[in-house]
């Protein structure tokens, strides 16, 4: 290549370089922490060691498909007659890793996962399209970077599992989220 | 234009109305009364923690359908036609063998509550029903079209937050609702296995819809569903979805990815 | 080209009544300028292929990918990603060189080209060796299991990486066999036949680029380059190594008309058939040679031109060289043959100079033959020296012996034994070193364009008695017969 060239050809790669990192660095998500879920005993046996808040008894008509089991009529091992407890939150270990995930297998495919965490904090999440049968190539969740609002309050409404009332005082006295 | 924030607890949960309107305040009010209005008497007719109401009535025994206010038939209807639609994996019949259409009822009666918002001219709002959020149609924000999916921890735990951000204008869709077991733990069960047991593969299930219903209906045969249901939803016209499995991993349909907030 | 028989020709021409001549060009365009052209069509496509590595490393770069480097696992994340997407732009660039692609050709020659493509070779395999440990390597250390078991349970649990692992298996053996210590010791065909695997590898690999790639899987852009990449890539193979010469073989259906023997050791092969002006070549170039026999039909060889290109036949003249060049001299009259290309660049393209100095050894003499014939030149402008151990039978010495009487040349024969131990000259009664001689033989070769043709080591004392003579290099061009 000629000397001009180079030079042009040099310079030009710099500065793209200096770019994409710029715009790298901007693509970086940060979450809040982002905590196990709740390992508290379970309450009833089918129910395998899987997250489940203490039942809710609070006469709050379940919005889910049926009323929770314990919830009024029969007596429950678990506290039922207590009020809503916040669900136990285990703290994860602080271990910074990259979780290439375990390959899910499922009716259509296999779904991988790789999650990239940073202490507790996951700062990128992909999901990977490791295969589709079926032909249901398109039906299957594949590369998608999350872009996370950094403090949860861009927006109007927030969507999640439906809220008790005694939560959703809770929730609004901590100004947690916006709603 | 003048904004508007009412917050209704009704169900057992809140219901939030936010926008604006060139109308006079007291006509705007007004028109926030009837709509929650619909939504107790919605309560009064459906709910099962009231033993005087149609439905514990009915569960009770002591009445029929027939004798139901028209709305029962109609919600019963409705439970077995999405019943159909999602392959079983929404059903309104609990473990028991009761009718329990709570599911529906919320997101239905919040439907109606908006309709009516509508046709009084108050057109851009934005409905929170207990977590399952509808958009108007000529909802002017920018803001308003943005929704946060909440992470699958109870909002009122110290780990509450956002897991993202979808923005769904120019989308077509209106409708975000969420299933899962963050506030009230299992209570969703599998309409498919043997003993009708909880479902547990997936802590939480957002569906995006056209419609709060279509929405809210979705996210609960997800929910029951599991991780299968994504391709299932994926298969669907006008419907995006995303769920985070049991061990904190998350699933969508591609579609979803489109919708993220930028 | 027409063909011309001077009536001097045929009086004189005891020994050869057949030579015919093309007419040589009568215009060439000289000077420095001339070269611009090849060297702006060199920068850009350097400049495309530097802009295509640069390409990926942005994407990895605006995908965030040296963000968060907090620990080895993240680290051996961001490594398996790069190492990927500049391996696989490597690689892609590699098996594009030896494509035999014109448009490269013109520019840098085939062996430019092909040197190119060996150096690429070792660096791409690094990079791949890299990419797979430190991607198995990453995953053992979240799924806490040593690498071997994960690499197993990696290439059996996820379906496109076991097609993965054969690809890498095939890099490497390809690889190492071309290592000049395999070379040696392996026969050509074998090693050709073992090199072919590269694209199985290629091949091979693509599946969980696109399903697994952290880069490309569900990145629309991403996705388009590298399909865009690809496309080209396999295209211009396709067209040039396979779809091209084949419609050109079926529609000239080329065999040899004839067969002249030009010496003790070698002979000229004549070639005719229908359309040859698809053959069009410049003097100079050369052919890939690929008879249509079941013995010889995968072993093509590199042959250039020893006479002009005309309507009626392409000739070449083909001497023994140690491997089965001699097979070939058997060769029958009405073998078909296919012919690839022309290539090279040991052309009058490349000529700025006015004056000329033609250098052959041996069986090098065919394109400097053929150049003798067409170049632009009024008497005195071109001086030719060919090597030879004996001149009596040294192949096409008539033939250019006559040539440069009628054209008007000077042609000096350096016949016998080497004189010196690194001369490249035959011995001669006087000390006087190889510089002085060619001085004298071409007191103006400082100011000429120079080329030489013949077997490597030669070849490189000849371009040291030009470089002490001062003949800039880029007026120094040279026929590498090694390969």
């Amino acid at each position: 290549m000629r000397t001009s060239t180079k030079s042009a050809i040099g310079a030009i790669t710099l500065g793209v370089i200096g770019l994409s990192y710029n715009l790298g660095e901007q693509a970086v998500i940060v979450s809040h922490s982002f905590s196990a879920p709740p390992l508290a005993p379970s309450t009833s046996p089918e129910v395998s060691a899987q997250p489940s808040a203490s039942a809710s008894t609070s006469p709050s008509p379940g919005t889910s498909t049926t009323p929770a089991k314990p919830s009024t009529v029969a007596p429950s091992p678990s506290a039922s007659s207590s009020q809503t407890q916040a669900p136990v939150v285990i703290p994860p270990t602080a271990t910074s890793k990259t979780i290439a995930g375990p390959v899910i297998q499922s009716g259509y495919g296999t779904v991988q996962v790789k999650v990239t965490k940073v202490g507790a904090k996951i700062t990128d999440i992909t999901m990977l399209q490791a295969n589709a049968t079926d032909g249901r190539a398109s039906a299957f969740p594949y590369l998608v970077q999350y872009a996370i609002d950094a403090n949860g309050t861009n927006f109007a409404n927030l969507s999640g599992a439906t809220y008790t009332t005694d939560a959703f005082k809770q929730s609004l006295d901590a100004a947690l989220a916006k709603f | 234009m003048q904004k508007f924030d009412r917050i209704e607890m009704c169900m057992g949960t809140g219901f939030r109305f936010q926008g604006q309107s060139d109308l006079e305040s007291a006509q705007v009010d007004f028109a926030l009364q009837v709509a929650c209005g619909i939504l107790h008497e919605a309560d009064n007719i459906f709910s099962l923690y009231k033993p005087e109401s149609w439905l514990s009535q009915l569960a009770a025994g002591k009445t029929s359908v027939a004798q139901c206010p028209p709305v029962v038939s109609e919600i019963w209807d409705a439970c077995e036609f999405w019943e159909q639609k999602t392959d079983g994996w929404f059903s309104a019949f609990t473990p028991e063998h009761t009718f329990d259409p709570s599911g529906l009822v919320k997101t239905w009666a919040a439907k109606r509550a908006a309709e009516s918002l509508i046709s009084a001219g108050v057109t851009d709002f934005t409905l929170n029903a207990g977590g399952d959020v509808y958009i108007s149609e000529a909802a002017s924000a920018q803001f308003d079209w943005r929704v946060g999916l909440s992470k699958p921890v109870s909002i009122a735990s110290d780990e509450a937050g956002t897991l993202a951000v979808i923005e769904l204008k120019g989308t077509g869709f209106q409708a975000v609702a969420t299933s899962g077991s963050a506030e009230r733990g299992n209570h969703i069960w599998n309409p498919k296995a043997p003993g009708r047991e909880f479902a547990t593969e997936l802590l939480q299930v957002t569906v995006i819809a056209r419609d709060l219903v279509e929405a809210d209906v979705w996210a609960t045969a997800a929910f029951a569903e599991g991780l299968a249901s994504m391709a299932r939803i994926d298969a669907i016209e006008h419907l995006e979805a995303i769920c985070i499995l049991a061990d904190g991993q998350i699933a969508s349909t591609p579609g979803f990815a489109s919708l993220m907030a930028r | 080209m027409m063909r011309e028989q001077t009536a001097d020709m045929n009086q004189t021409l005891g020994q050869s009544p057949n030579l015919v001549l093309s007419k040589p060009k009568d215009s060439v365009r000289l000077g420095e300028k001339k070269l611009q052209e090849f060297n702006r069509g060199k920068d850009l496509i350097e400049a495309l292929g530097w802009a295509s590595l640069i390409a990926v490393v942005a994407m990895f770069l605006i995908n965030g990918g040296l963000q968060n480097l907090s620990d080895l696992g993240s680290i051996l994340y961001a490594i398996t990603r790069l190492t990927a997407l500049v391996a696989t732009n490597l690689l892609l660039i590699d098996i594009l060189l030896v494509a035999h692609v014109s448009w490269l050709d013109r520019y840098y020659g085939h062996d430019r080209v092909t040197q190119a493509h060996k150096k690429l070779g070792k660096p791409i395999l690094y990079l791949v060796i890299a990419h797979v440990i430190a991607s198995v390597w990453q995953s053992s250390i979240t799924e806490n299991s040593n690498i071997i078991d994960q690499f197993f349970s990696m290439i059996t649990n996820i379906p496109d990486l076991l097609t993965s692992a054969f690809a890498f298996g095939f890099m490497i053996m390809v690889v190492v066999t071309s290592l000049n210590f395999a070379r040696k010791a392996i026969p050509y065909e074998a090693w050709y036949f073992l090199h072919l695997f590269a694209y199985g590898a290629v091949l091979l690999a693509i599946p969980h680029q696109f399903s697994l790639g952290s880069d490309v899987a569900g990145k629309e852009i991403a996705s388009y380059y590298w399909i865009v990449m690809y496309v080209f890539v396999l295209g211009n193979i396709a067209w040039f190594r396979i779809a091209k010469p084949i419609i050109r073989a079926l529609s000239s259906q080329l065999r040899v008309s004839k067969i002249e023997r030009t010496s003790s050791d070698s002979v000229s092969v004549y070639l005719s058939g229908k359309n040859m002006k698809r053959y069009s070549a410049e003097a100079g170039q050369f052919f890939l040679f690929r008879p249509l026999t079941p013995t010889q039909w995968f072993k093509p060889h590199p042959f250039s031109m020893s006479a002009s290109a005309n309507d009626d036949y392409v000739r070449f003249t083909i001497g023994s060289r140690g491997d089965d060049t001699e097979e070939i001299q058997g060769i029958q009259v009405g073998t078909p043959v296919m012919l690839e290309g022309p290539y090279g660049i040991f052309t009058e393209s490349r000529r700025t100079k006015k004056d000329v100095v033609l250098i052959a050894s041996g069986i090098g003499i065919p394109p400097v033959r053929a150049l003798a014939e067409s170049m632009f030149a009024r008497p005195e402008d071109i001086t030719i020296i060919y090597r030879v151990r004996d001149e009596n039978d040294a192949a096409l010495i008539d033939e250019t012996r006559e040539l440069a009487r009628i054209r008007g040349f000077k042609l000096q024969v350096l016949s016998g034994k080497r004189g010196q131990p690194n001369s490249w000259m035959s011995a001669s009664s006087t000390p006087a070193t190889d510089l002085d001689r060619l001085l004298e033989i071409a007191p103006n070769v400082k100011e000429s364009d120079v080329y030489v043709c013949g077997p490597t080591a030669w070849t490189r004392a000849v371009e040291r008695t030009l470089n002490r003579a001062g003949t800039p290099k880029q007026h120094v061009h040279t026929e590498e017969y090694a390969w």
